[in-house]
């Protein structure tokens, strides 16, 4: 065969392509049997899965050549996002680091389009091939999150490459591996981490929006649906307002049927979920209720959920 | 042997259901031991299923289950012989109820993953065995308390024990290994449902647990979240554990989820 074979070139240029991502490869460590990957986002900030994580405080991180603590800084269960800070950056050559413009013009991955998946174990870095089996528009995750893009990817998956780094052809971080229902793999997009990464580096941590109403869902029959004007069979009722909370100060009371969040109409319990999910303390909803038959706009200041 | 209490009399249940279109539960009887045999089948008419046709060949049973009837009975051998019957049957989207000779927990592990609805003693009470069928022709998964155990961690409220009361047979699914995993996970009745539904009634958590699940949700740490309480790491494992249980869920993301559809935890 001769030496510059286009086989021998492909296989070159992949080899080249996970070679130059390697920096960025992390192997998170949980336990002795438990090692998922991570990527370096930027500076001291690895990013890896967080369901995974679980409810640690401390991992500890490897990353070439290094094993350094880390602190597990944030959690986003709603978009499988973690953020680690390790101990001591200086002592690992920093990749080349994403920023929020980077991230910004990467562009959508499309069907069909190659990927490699970078990962890092205990017995050194691995990657693994494939492609995007779907590439969808946002999507609202079970979780209550706001996923930029929906992302399935074809590739023998194992649970060691958890968290690890989706790169396209030209070696950009798009996305982070994660396992989802039904055995797929799903790439969270930068986007979705980095919207994450910023606000934890706005606020030194994750703020979660909270305004303090447990709600029950209910069901309408035809003639109150009708009667209300709403589309939904289903609507939210407040079971309840936590002492102190922004609904206690905005007097939200208990019973009151909600109709709408910021002029949208609000359907199921999930829905007001994700999209509460979605704001940031300090801003500012409107909620439209039905109290003893009457419509009531409210408005409530988005705080954040208690940590201690 | 697992002894299997005696259930009260539930004359409700012994009516065979009424299904014009399609088997329905298609028992499959895995034993080669005919006085054995012929005793299940007399339960099986003394529980009220009449009209039942024999196969002895997996092809038969084919044929049988293109046609609309009663529940079947099949007749297989000592398990795993009645394998291939299972499979037929799985096929054909009826719904197999497996009768083995005697308790062995492997063979109902294996029955029940190659997707027979309910695994259970033929020895069991005639009440209990058209309990059972008819809880699986409500599309519930019936398993023998000792497998329950076993089997079952954290998608108890999806199944129906031999003995136990019928609980309301609305979100009945099978057993899929993927719920295992995550985002979609525990929960598939939820997945598709859009958490309008009337919810099962599950057991609320206790006040220490919401507190727990709330500082989950804030993304605290186990640790965190022990210091907050002045109790133990362990301790945080243990009611988690028992949460995820209640919640039917299997991961943390779903407990939160979970608890906030079902009005437990602020949003």
């Amino acid at each position: 065969m001769s030496a510059n074979s286009l086989l021998k070139q492909y296989s070159e240029e992949r080899a080249a392509l996970v070679q130059s991502a390697l920096p960025k490869a992390a192997a998170i460590i949980l336990g002795r049997r438990r090692v998922l990957s991570g990527i370096r986002w930027r500076g001291d900030l690895i990013v890896t899965a967080a369901e995974a994580i679980g409810g640690a405080e401390h991992v500890d991180v490897r990353l070439e050549g290094d094993e350094l603590g880390a602190e597990v800084i944030a959690t986003d269960l709603t978009t499988d996002v973690a953020i680690l800070r390790v101990a001591t950056p200086e002592t690992a050559p920093t990749p080349a680091a994403a920023t929020s413009a980077a991230v910004a013009s990467v562009p959508a991955l499309r069907v069909g389009e190659q990927i490699v998946i970078i990962g890092r174990n205990l017995r050194g870095p691995a990657a693994i091939w494939g492609s995007v089996q779907l590439a969808g528009p946002a999507w609202n995750s079970r979780r209550g999150g706001r996923i930029d893009q929906r992302l399935e990817l074809d590739v023998a998956f194992d649970s060691s490459f958890e968290g690890g780094a989706v790169l396209d052809m030209d070696g950009t971080v798009v996305a982070m591996a994660v396992p989802g229902p039904f055995h797929r793999v799903l790439g969270i997009p930068a986007a979705t981490i980095e919207s994450v990464v910023s606000k934890v580096d706005k606020f030194g941590h994750l703020p979660k929006p909270y305004i303090g109403i447990r709600l029950q869902p209910l069901w309408l029959d035809d003639e109150t649906r009708t009667k209300l004007g709403r589309k939904s069979r289903g609507i939210a009722a407040v079971g309840g307002v936590d002492a102190g909370s922004p609904a206690a100060e905005a007097h939200i009371e208990l019973g009151d049927l909600l109709l709408a969040l910021d002029g949208e109409p609000a359907e199921s319990v999930n829905g007001l979920a994700q999209r509460i999910a979605s704001t940031n303390p300090g801003q500012t909803i409107a909620l439209e209720v039905l109290r003893g038959g009457k419509p009531l706009t409210i408005n409530v200041q988005i705080a954040e959920r208690p940590r201690h | 042997m697992g002894e299997i209490p005696a259930p009260k009399p539930a004359p409700a249940l012994a009516e065979p259901p009424d299904r014009p279109n399609g088997r329905g539960v298609t028992a499959i009887l895995a034993t080669a031991d005919e006085p054995f045999r012929n005793r299940v089948l007399e339960r099986l008419l003394a529980a009220g299923y009449d009209d039942l046709e024999v196969a002895e060949l997996p092809a038969r049973l084919a044929d049988l289950l293109r046609e609309p009837g009663q529940p079947l009975v099949v007749v297989g051998g000592t398990w795993p012989a009645p394998q291939p019957f299972l499979r037929v049957a799985v096929n054909a989207g009826a719904l197999p109820l497996v009768l083995l000779e005697s308790s062995a927990l492997e063979a109902e592990g294996e029955a029940l993953a190659m997707g027979a609805r309910a695994a259970l003693q033929s020895d069991i009470p005639t009440s209990s065995l058209a309990a059972a069928m008819a809880a699986v022709d409500a599309g519930l998964i019936v398993l023998e308390p000792s497998a329950r155990a076993l089997l079952l961690s954290a998608n108890r409220e999806r199944f129906v024990g031999v003995g136990t009361s019928v609980s309301e047979p609305t979100h009945a699914e099978r057993v899929d290994p993927s719920r295992q995993s995550r985002h979609g996970g525990a929960n598939a009745s939820t997945q598709q449902m859009d958490g309008l539904e009337p919810r099962r009634s599950g057991r609320p958590l206790t006040t220490r647990e919401r507190e727990i699940l709330a500082l989950v949700a804030s993304g605290t740490s186990n640790k965190g979240i022990a210091r907050a309480l002045s109790v133990s790491a362990n301790t945080v494992k243990f009611h988690l554990a028992a949460v995820f249980d209640k919640l039917n869920a299997a991961t943390r993301a779903e407990a939160v989820a979970e608890a906030i559809r079902r009005g437990e935890l602020s949003l």
